[in-house]
């Protein structure tokens, strides 16, 4: 078996939950994040790069994932890919209860504005590092996690003060293996 | 009050433990992804074993038939093939003989060239096809049986265009493709040709069947539809080789089970051992019948690509033009006219 194929057996073995709940934040459904965690691995892979460890592969995947939500909005032959595999598998009923209503909310929030939320306040990415990552202008971030921040506060019925004093400037660590 | 970050990470914490506890990504999901990696990088890296008989590079080609194989030619009529200019490049379209009742509407190749499409060129199932051409705003856009195809658009970001794409488009406007390195060709439904029974019982719908039928032998299937089955029928995945019958129950929503040794599109990575046929069978009809659409599969049959002669004049397929969709080199005998 190649080095990579063993990489990516053990990254689907130890980390495909997290990877799958982690898309799911991105995408809204069960289904659909299996779908984007399967195309994020595909993308890491395919290039002949080193990576050394599963946390390194977590590291890249992860990182793949928000970046190919946003192409989807993007590129209508993206979207097609994603629908005719949609079509492919059972309906949706096979969503697991735990942590639903945060991806029902999520799910109302444009992709874009999802996609923000995520990284900004689970990622804990600045708005320039999203912007970075996206290829979005700052301000497009921070009109996206407005809309958002209104949206969700009703949605979930938690504070729409999210301005918080965290706004860090912290390096992110993309090859490490410490990403869980 | 409650942060949005903590609701985030509480979800994400108690989403990930549910998803370990009901096991995690199975080997199916596993097998799809390594088959997909190992696609592309033999795209990236393409020219070697059966590749390279196809890969046509930038010189034109025709198919002919190999002596002493079934009679298949996919390309008809042989006059129309021996006129093509030899420089230009020439694409295959699916095997028709694979699609059974699908509702095929063309294949698309994509040629980038400095991180943005270069070239489309269009292949039907007749056979014919052509190049078309981005309209003023840089949009390729393919009008086929009165609905227009948008297989590129002017707004993409380049990365998507790190290679090309090959995709088959089904009339319902929906469609599937993989990456692709510009110069091979896609040969994965050679080789199989497909058998839609005559007689087909009430509620069963033969089209939708054998699109299914194509998620384990070409591009862009669909997944088995509720609707293509009267209530109450069962169906089967039934994969025959020398070793027996592999047969896996189809739900809604699900493709065909990979087989071992075709990549994603059909194509043999290397000789497969044995294989004899795929089908998808419906039982529990009324009155006890049970139908099939079978798949029987020849690996001596394959297309051989030659090019039969030298022409002068070079490709003008990327003139952007204010005239969408419009053929620019089309295949000699080919209607214009699409559909």
């Amino acid at each position: 078996m190649a080095q990579w194929q063993s990489l990516v057996d053990q990254l689907i073995r130890e980390r495909g939950p997290q990877l799958v709940a982690y898309g799911a934040m991105l995408v809204g459904r069960d289904g659909d994040a299996e779908d984007l965690v399967h195309d994020a691995i595909v993308k890491t892979f395919s290039r002949r790069r080193s990576i050394g460890t599963v946390g390194e592969a977590h590291a890249y995947v992860r990182k793949a994932m928000p970046s190919i939500v946003i192409d989807r909005t993007r590129s209508a032959a993206s979207r097609r890919r994603a629908l005719s595999r949609s079509f492919e598998r059972p309906d949706d009923g096979a969503d697991l209860d735990a942590g639903v209503d945060l991806r029902r909310a999520l799910r109302t929030l444009a992709p874009r504005e999802q996609v923000c939320v995520v990284l900004r306040y689970f990622d804990d990415l600045t708005v320039t590092q999203v912007a970075a990552q996206l290829g979005l202008a700052d301000g497009t971030v921070k009109r996206y996690l407005a809309n958002a921040r209104t949206h969700l506060a009703q949605e979930l019925g938690i504070s729409d003060n999210w301005d918080d004093p965290r706004e860090r400037a912290d390096v992110v660590a993309v090859h490490g293996g410490k990403t869980s | 009050m409650t942060q949005i970050n903590d609701v985030l990470n509480e979800g994400f914490r108690s989403h990930s433990d549910a998803l370990a506890r009901a096991g995690g990504l199975g080997d199916d999901f596993e097998r799809g992804a390594v088959k997909s990696i190992r696609r592309r990088r033999n795209v990236r890296t393409a020219g070697a074993g059966a590749g390279s008989v196809l890969a046509i590079g930038a010189v034109g080609a025709a198919v002919v038939l190999m002596p002493g194989v079934r009679g298949v030619n996919f390309f008809e009529p042989a006059a129309a093939v021996s006129t093509w200019p030899c420089n230009e490049q020439r694409f295959l379209g699916p095997n028709p003989q694979a699609l059974g009742d699908a509702p095929f509407a063309f294949r698309a190749y994509i040629e980038v060239a400095d991180g943005a499409p270069a070239r489309i060129a269009i292949e039907r199932r007749d056979g014919s096809g052509g190049d078309i051409r981005p309209d003023a705003e840089g949009n390729w856009v393919y009008r086929y049986g009165g609905r227009d195809f948008t297989l590129a658009s002017a707004d993409q970001p380049a990365d998507i265009w790190s290679a090309g794409l090959v995709g088959d488009y089904y009339t319902d406007g929906t469609g599937g493709g993989v990456s692709w390195d510009g110069k091979s060709n896609i040969d994965g439904t050679f080789g199989w040709t497909t058998r839609v029974p005559a007689v087909v019982p009430a509620g069963i719908d033969t089209a939708a069947l054998s699109r299914t039928l194509m998620t384990a032998i070409g591009l862009g299937g669909r997944g088995l539809q509720q609707t293509a089955v009267p209530e109450g029928a069962v169906v089967h995945a039934v994969i025959v080789d020398t070793d027996g019958e592999r047969t896996t129950q189809l739900f809604a929503g699900d493709s065909m089970p990979s087989i071992d040794g075709l990549d994603d599109t059909g194509q043999a990575e290397a000789p497969v051992d044995g294989l004899e046929s795929v089908a998808i069978r419906v039982t529990n009809l009324p009155d006890g019948q049970t139908f099939s659409i079978v798949s029987t599969y020849d690996p001596s049959v394959f297309p051989v690509v030659t090019c039969l002669e030298p022409a002068p004049g070079a490709s003008q397929y990327a003139t952007p033009s204010p005239t969408p969709s419009s053929w620019l080199a089309p295949m000699p005998g080919a209607s214009l006219a699409a559909n």
